[in-house]
């Protein structure tokens, strides 16, 4: 999953971001409301994290123009004006949900979790399919027969894209765009390497090939 | 202070009242002299006349042609009478009968008018005139009744005063007219006065009499400068929160740091007192921020302002299922400020929802008071800590993230506002909890015209 987090404070960014990526989440950062909202409208994030005290363009503004353009990116709302006015302000504009800041790294981790099962149509706790399922915390998955595995940071992310995207054709750049950050040396052979990974672990048959297309995660096993 | 209305109208009543009554009086002063005028200038003319016709044909005795006399002089007590006086002899109309006339010693020379009583009572108007004719003093009295002229100008100030009174009726209804139209505008300003106090209006009419109109402008002004400062204090503490937020924002991710992971007794503390201060901060912020009463900033509109709030929860809370029940019967505006609002309904409606298992009923009646009913299905709460949120209306539960300020918050805002809440087991729902919140509807008395 990547997330573009619209945050001014670069002190905040700084504690936020790596809190962020060892939960699993692709991070891109942007500083201020115009480049943000320019960011957002790329169509590779799966959520943004947005401050509304922002400098050149307000978040209520990049907000609102994101809804205006059609554009349904998950928002999460990032504010020290939390007053209920302004909450339902918020909402009003497009937001899906709001944190008042100051706030826990976990309770974000929490909501943006949340929201992306919700925002998938995977509700619930946890993610499954049918057979296994994928602890989030620990970053683990688990299948029925009761075997255990702990999985890389790496693992992690992509068995969670594939889990929110069940039994739909995912090509490598969309995996790579969805688990790396912008920076990252994005090569479309380390996607091969990881789907083989998981393949280990959870049988050949889950991650299904279509040749010149790419990827298929199956919900069932037939 | 009596009413500008009553003072007007006693003042003018009583001014037209008297120059009625003078008017009344001259003019049967005038009718009565102009009357009386004519008649003397007839009576003269008969007295000139007799004077031609004297005849002395016999020393010491004053004779008159016999046939030049007007008739109404032979009748008896016709009304009009003649005596002739020269020296020891005297004539006298045939209309006067037997009986003379009681008049004052005869003048040396010259020409005057008398009242007297004639016969019968008649009241008489004399002429009485001195004359020299061949080399005789010769006095001429001549008399006419007024009984008949006295009833005509009796008949006459009757009907003036009648029509006077009329008059004066039409003018006084016509003054309260005019009085209760010229001041209408002092009552329009009195009505916008108490919809500021109701919130309805931020301003006064400024299209008022130039009288008015310093004192409106005046008001207006204090107006305005009281809705800015109340605005400039509210983005104050705003940025104030903003600015506070952000260092305590960067020090609860400092908890999380490894290095203070290590440290377990250090990491709970720092999140401990920094949670603190944001306690802190929010509850005297949101404190300082409430309005309360008089003329708010934005009035909270029941139709406006509840939708979008009970979406916002929805929103916030998926899962849970949200039923509001209004009787409003046409109510919209409430003389509450609309942020003050949104925070004890928030707040109410968010803790109900953190709480319930699948449903939370919301129930708005407007009686003499705003009455809000929530009600939740989750596990309620036991009876002791009931009684103890009902008395302090604080926190029970710290760790379920802002209940606890929530609370206080909602308890700031109802006192506030002179209101009451309560909290009691639910009665809509096996379990779970009732709060009972109720906000006086401040009476706005209608002003009396």
């Amino acid at each position: 999953m990547r997330l573009l987090l619209i945050e001014d404070d670069k002190s905040l960014v700084k504690r936020l971001k790596p809190e962020l990526e060892r939960s699993g989440f692709a991070v891109d950062v942007s500083h201020n409301g115009d480049e943000g909202e320019y960011l957002g409208n790329e169509d590779i994030y799966d959520l943004a994290i947005l401050d509304l005290g922002l400098p050149e363009r307000s978040g209520i503004d990049v907000l609102k123009n994101w809804r205006q353009n059609d554009n349904h990116l998950p928002v999460i709302v990032l504010t020290a004006r939390d007053a209920w006015h302004e909450r339902v302000q918020g909402f009003q504009s497009g937001a899906d949900d709001y944190l008042g800041k100051p706030f826990h790294s976990e309770e974000l981790v929490a909501r943006i979790q949340a929201l992306l099962h919700r925002v998938n149509q995977q509700p619930g706790g946890q993610l499954k399919a049918d057979g296994l399922t994928l602890n989030e915390e620990t970053q683990s998955v688990t299948l029925d027969d009761g075997t255990h595995y702990t999985l890389t940071n790496t693992e992690f992310r992509l068995l969670r894209y594939f889990l929110l995207r069940q039994d739909k054709v995912l090509s490598k750049l969309e995996l790579s765009d969805h688990v790396y950050e912008n920076d990252a040396d994005k090569d479309s052979n380390v996607i091969e390497v990881y789907v083989r990974r998981l393949r280990e672990k959870l049988g050949k048959t889950r991650i299904e090939t279509r040749r010149g297309q790419g990827y298929v995660f199956r919900s069932r096993l037939t | 202070m009596t009413s500008l209305k009553l003072r007007l109208g006693t003042g003018i009543l009583l001014s037209i009242s008297v120059v009625f009554f003078l008017l009344w009086l001259a003019a049967s002063h005038s009718i009565r002299v102009m009357v009386e005028e004519q008649m003397s200038t007839r009576l003269l003319h008969d007295s000139e006349s007799l004077l031609s016709r004297l005849q002395f044909n016999i020393p010491e005795q004053v004779q008159l042609a016999p046939t030049s006399i007007d008739s109404i002089y032979h009748r008896p007590f016709s009304g009009h009478y003649f005596i002739i006086q020269s020296g020891a002899s005297t004539l006298r109309s045939r209309s006067l009968w037997d009986q003379g006339l009681a008049l004052p010693t005869t003048p040396a020379s010259g020409s005057r008018q008398l009242r007297v009583k004639g016969p019968q009572q008649q009241p008489l108007l004399v002429v009485q005139n001195v004359y020299q004719k061949q080399g005789r003093q010769i006095v001429i009295s001549v008399a006419e009744d007024l009984t008949e002229i006295d009833s005509q100008i009796a008949d006459f100030r009757n009907w003036f005063g009648v029509l006077a009174l009329v008059v004066l009726l039409v003018l006084v209804l016509l003054q309260v007219f005019i009085v209760h139209n010229s001041l209408k505008p002092l009552h329009r300003t009195r009505q916008q006065i108490a919809d500021l106090e109701a919130g309805k209006r931020t301003q006064l009419d400024t299209q008022v009499p130039s009288e008015l109109q310093p004192l409106v402008a005046e008001f207006n002004h204090l107006l305005h400068r009281l809705g800015q400062r109340l605005q400039r204090s509210r983005t104050a503490l705003g940025d104030l929160a903003h600015a506070l937020k952000k260092p305590l924002t960067v020090l609860t991710q400092l908890s999380e740091d490894d290095c203070i992971r290590q440290c377990e007794d250090l990491q709970q503390q720092i999140t401990y007192q920094s949670g603190e201060i944001k306690r802190n901060i929010d509850h005297v912020l949101k404190r300082a921020r409430l309005a309360g009463e008089g003329p708010a900033l934005a009035q909270f509109s029941l139709q406006r302002d509840l939708p979008p709030l009970l979406d916002t929860l929805q929103r916030m809370y998926p899962d849970k299922v949200l039923v509001p029940t209004l009787a409003l019967e046409g109510h919209d505006l409430m003389p509450f400020d609309r942020e003050d609002m949104m925070e004890l309904l928030g707040n109410i409606l968010d803790n109900a929802c953190k709480w319930a298992h699948h449903q939370v009923s919301l129930s708005i009646a407007i009686d003499t008071a705003l009455q809000i009913v929530v009600q939740d299905d989750g596990s309620g709460i036991d009876s002791e800590n009931l009684h103890q949120l009902s008395a302090r209306g604080t926190r029970l539960d710290e760790n379920t993230q802002g209940h606890g300020l929530g609370l206080a918050i909602v308890s700031d805002v109802i006192q506030q506002y002179a209101g009451s809440i309560a909290f009691t087991p639910s009665r809509e729902y096996s379990s779970g909890l009732r709060v009972d919140i109720s906000l006086p509807l401040k009476q706005v008395d209608s002003p009396s015209t």
